[in-house]
């Protein structure tokens, strides 16, 4: 599952936030916006924080879920929720510590006679669309088009050294060490172009399909002329390139557990309808924005965003593994209960481009960090729609029955504005 | 002990030997070496076997092969090849309706099935129908985009000819 | 997963199916497969010969008086004659499991569905670890660990409507057919679960020409809007004369091991308005006759609550003249 470990302590603390942010009479959009790390900083055990597109992420769900207007305000049995959420974009520490010097990522490219391009990476691609971040990597740094790109991805007889697809890795690590591999060619394809139509090396760009001298763009060879000059007497031209993060954390222990060298940031808002005669509910709609850095690829994005909210969605919905035992109860695909379309709400999505400092082309991850906010943002949801607090996932309905009959029945939230009078009176001091 | 069965899969007919036990979903992978179609949980619960029995969308690992005699069996294979998709194939590839894949041809299958009976379903009418279908990665959204981009490709429009379907893409040995 | 070798036979009538069944005792009828295909593909209760319907044509053909086992839930949720006369029979049908699952599925097959249970529907690795069950190899119940009768939970949703109708189910057998009523079908045991004779064969169901005289209603618990089978159903057949209830009965279902029809609660009813506060009282009676167990995912005493719940939403429905094709 995405994002494992993460998951269900990002959604309890989501929810203590709502928790604590009705009991100070607080908004809870205010709260995190003011208590948020600024980026490029520093936290206080050693994170260091870069990009930080979470103040814009907010501000999409805010306006686009209309929450001043509707949040302790609809009617009971519906109601909304936030929840926020970051991510690594990759682990800093590799699972292979025991190996010095090896690299986290290694990309090897290759161009031959007919100018085509294969790149060999050992990030695997299962469906989440690396093999397009790698190709649409090497075709920006090389000014092609994607169709002279060959991926080769699957093979480990071929593949250079990756730490493969886990912990939102593959864009930012694999990412970068395809770039590099691609600037290496690069910089022999200008020497190349320099030497056909004469200038200065570093002057020249790639941009479709041509290389050009920047200070006189009528110096221009075609990247196929450019590739079979620097093949001269030498044969096909081979690059790699890698990515290793830099140190970082603090010296005490335990200081490397979560460190990443980027993370992305998200902000949900779910819209949620509960049924009051038998707390069925459903997840009618959610705004999601998720700050990826530069989106690569505005499909994938999306993609890897509704999936997560799927996959999440479960987790508050439905799904649990049900142990009786050593036995669980449930392996099989009809009592372990994953959402149906008919069950999947309308997902409006906002991507937020924070454009990190030190992903390519200034990307970060998509892939784990999307189905974070999803869980806290149903939980608080189903708070401010019925008034009950649940604390423990799924919430089948006949633990939300339960809830509600302990609480002594349904019962809207207090609205912001009492909610801080009260707060105030019992002497919480207000920002 | 096996017996002949006579199946009509994707056109041509064919004879398979195949034990009384045989399950549809392994002749058509085993035997004829249709592999597009995918076994999932093998229960009936995710519907990555579907496949068309006499147009109908049917659960290939639920179907005894002799159940399927005589019938015309449809696989992804009938549809669509890699350079020439058929245009639910390439609303599915365009839209991102697929992401790992192995859920994708049991989709295209009950989509195909739904626009022949349906060539113009609301939102509503496809999540009902897609809702034996099971998919862990898109969380559905781009499939049902992609079943409205494909029912507006597929709507007959007097001045182009309807997309040629049908044609088995590989043959047994 | 492999299904356990078996000879399959392949009658073209009930005829056949009926002579071939006397042959081989130690067989199972086959039709949409969906239930049983399954089953055997975890090594529940397999036997070696498995008779196959599927060329049985005369058990297909659907009207609303009369309606052949082979009829497929989906044949039966589209047929107009079916939602015109009698609509919770075709609405039903639509409910139960997935679409895939509704075009193999069979009328026959849903009112023959074997008992579910978390102890039964498992694998046999996953059963032999807990030595088995009462209900397929074991000495011993894991629900009622000290009861020596199996609580598998019935979970097919037609038997609630068509006993809530009147329907009456017909067998062929070796010495000719016969008809039991829908309500005298079933039996409250996970195991020996009916009134049908290893020698027949479920036929027809026959519902009355009064049938469509009713306003009826189904409804459904469960978590999700496909696959899953019913926490709970509750349906309920009413029938008017001017302003007072003439008949109504009421049948809980998918709560114990078998449907269970609440005659006292439907008659208490008759000559009487039904009022808001007359539904809400028959609601709570049915609440307290029910006695769920811990083997489906919501909780017994969920289930029992939501058992009130859902008789006033068929009521409900029933009294503004039950569903309509969408």
């Amino acid at each position: 599952m995405r994002g494992h470990g993460a998951v269900n302590s990002r959604c309890s603390l989501e929810v203590l936030i709502d928790e604590a942010c009705e009991e100070l009479g607080l908004d809870p959009f205010a709260v995190r916006l003011q208590n948020m790390m600024p980026p490029y900083s520093h936290t206080i055990n050693d994170f260091r924080i870069t990009s930080n597109g979470l103040p814009e992420c907010l501000d999409k769900v805010r306006t686009a879920s209309r929450w001043d207007e509707r949040w302790r305000k609809m009617p009971l049995g519906k109601g909304l929720g936030l929840g926020c959420g970051f991510y690594i974009s990759g682990s800093n520490l590799p699972i292979h510590w025991d190996v010095p010097g090896m690299p986290q990522s290694t990309v090897h490219l290759k161009i031959d006679m007919d100018a085509g391009v294969t790149v060999h990476t050992g990030a695997a691609e299962i469906g989440q669309g690396s093999d397009t971040v790698a190709a649409m990597v090497v075709a920006e740094v090389l000014g092609i088009r994607l169709d002279r790109i060959r991926v080769y991805s699957q093979n480990t007889d071929t593949a250079p050294i990756d730490l493969g697809s886990y912990s939102s890795r593959v864009t930012f690590m694999m990412g970068n060490a395809a770039r590099k591999a691609a600037e290496e060619v690069r910089r022999e394809l200008q020497q190349a172009a320099a030497a056909v139509v004469g200038g200065q090396p570093e002057l020249f760009l790639f941009q479709d399909e041509m290389v050009f001298d920047a200070s006189n763009p009528s110096r221009r060879v075609s990247f196929t002329d450019a590739v079979r000059k620097a093949m001269d007497h030498k044969g096909a031209l081979v690059a790699r390139g890698s990515f290793n993060s830099t140190k970082m954390g603090g010296d005490f222990k335990g200081a490397t557990a979560g460190l990443a060298p980027a993370y992305s940031m998200n902000a949900y808002v779910a819209e949620v309808d509960v049924d009051l005669d038998t707390a069925q509910w459903r997840c009618t709609k959610v705004w999601a924005a998720h700050d990826c850095g530069k989106v690569l690829n505005r499909l994938s994005v999306e993609g890897q965003i509704e999936g997560s909210i799927h996959m999440g969605l479960g987790q508050v919905y439905s799904e649990s593994l049900e142990y009786r035992g050593p036995n669980l109860r449930n392996p099989n695909l009809l009592d372990y209960k994953i959402p149906t379309s008919i069950e999947m709400p309308d997902v409006e999505t906002f991507l937020v481009e924070s454009n990190d400092a030190e992903g390519p082309f200034g990307a970060k991850e998509a892939g784990e960090g999307p189905l974070l906010p999803i869980l806290p943002a149903v939980v608080n949801a189903i708070h401010d729609a019925v008034g009950v607090r649940m604390h423990e996932l799924p919430i089948t309905p006949d633990r939300l029955h339960d809830q509600m009959r302990l609480q002594g029945g349904w019962k809207k939230p207090t609205p912001l504005g009492k909610a801080a009078a009260v707060a105030v009176k019992r002497g919480v001091r207000r920002p | 002990m096996n017996k002949i069965l006579k199946l009509t899969v994707n056109g041509v007919a064919r004879e398979v030997a195949a034990p009384d036990n045989a399950i549809l979903l392994d002749v058509l992978r085993e035997s004829c070496r249709l592999t597009g179609t995918k076994r999932g949980c093998d229960m009936g619960t995710c519907g990555c076997c579907t496949v068309l029995i006499d147009g109908e969308n049917r659960l290939s690992c639920l179907t005894l092969a002799a159940q399927a005699a005589g019938k015309e069996i449809t696989t992804v294979e009938a549809l669509g090849t890699p350079n020439r998709l058929h245009p639910i194939q390439a609303a599915f590839s365009e839209i991102g309706g697929s992401q790992c894949g192995f859920c994708t041809p049991g989709f295209i299958m009950t989509t195909k099935a739904l626009l022949d009976r349906n060539p113009d379903p609301d939102d509503k009418e496809i999540r009902e129908a897609i809702s034996g279908n099971l998919c862990r990665c898109t969380g559905y959204i781009k499939i049902i985009d992609a079943v409205k981009v494909a029912a507006k490709e597929l709507a007959p429009e007097p001045a182009r000819p309807t997309p040629p379907i049908a044609a088995p893409a590989r043959r047994a040995k | 997963m492999l299904l356990p070798p078996f000879q399959l036979h392949e009658p073209t009538t009930v005829a056949e199916a009926v002579a071939l069944r006397q042959l081989h005792p130690e067989s199972d009828f086959l039709a949409g497969g969906t239930d049983l295909l399954p089953n055997y593909k975890w090594q529940l209760n397999t036997r070696p010969h498995v008779i196959g319907l599927h060329k049985v044509d005369e058990l297909r053909a659907i009207s609303p008086t009369k309606i052949g086992a082979l009829a497929t839930l989906k044949q039966m949720n589209m047929d107009g004659a079916l939602w015109q006369e009698v609509p919770v029979v075709a609405q039903t049908a639509g409910l139960i499991a997935s679409p895939l699952i509704r075009n193999s599925g069979t009328l026959g097959g849903n009112l023959m569905l074997e008992n579910r249970c978390f102890f039964f529907n498992q694998s046999y690795v996953w059963r032999e670890s807990i030595d088995f069950c009462l209900k397929a190899g074991g000495t011993a119940c894991h629900v009622v660990p000290q009861e020596t009768k199996c609580y598998a939970t019935f979970s097919a949703d037609l038997p609630g409507p068509l006993i809530a109708l009147g329907a009456t189910f017909e067998l062929a057998g070796p010495s000719g057919t016969r008809r039991v009523p829908a309500v005298e079908f079933y039996k409250n045991d996970g195991i020996d679960r009916h009134a049908k004779r290893p020698d027949e064969l479920l036929t027809f169901v026959h519902l009355p020409p009064t049938a469509s005289q009713y306003r009826a209603s189904y409804q459904k618990l469960r978590q999700r809007e496909s696959w899953d089978f019913p926490e709970l159903g509750i349906a309920v057949a009413l029938k008017m004369k001017g302003e007072t209830v003439e008949d109504l009965q009421i049948v809980a279902n998918a709560l114990e091991c078998a449907p269970k029809l609440l005659r006292d609660i439907g008659s208490g009813l008759r000559g009487k308005k039904l009022t808001d506060a007359a539904i809400d009282e028959a609601a709570a009676a049915v609440e307290t006759q029910v006695r769920p167990v811990k083997n489906t995912n919501l909780s017994p005493s969920y289930r029992k609550r939501m058992a009130r719940v859902f008789t006033k939403r068929a009521l409900l429905e029933a009294r503004a003249g039950g569903p309509r094709r969408a």
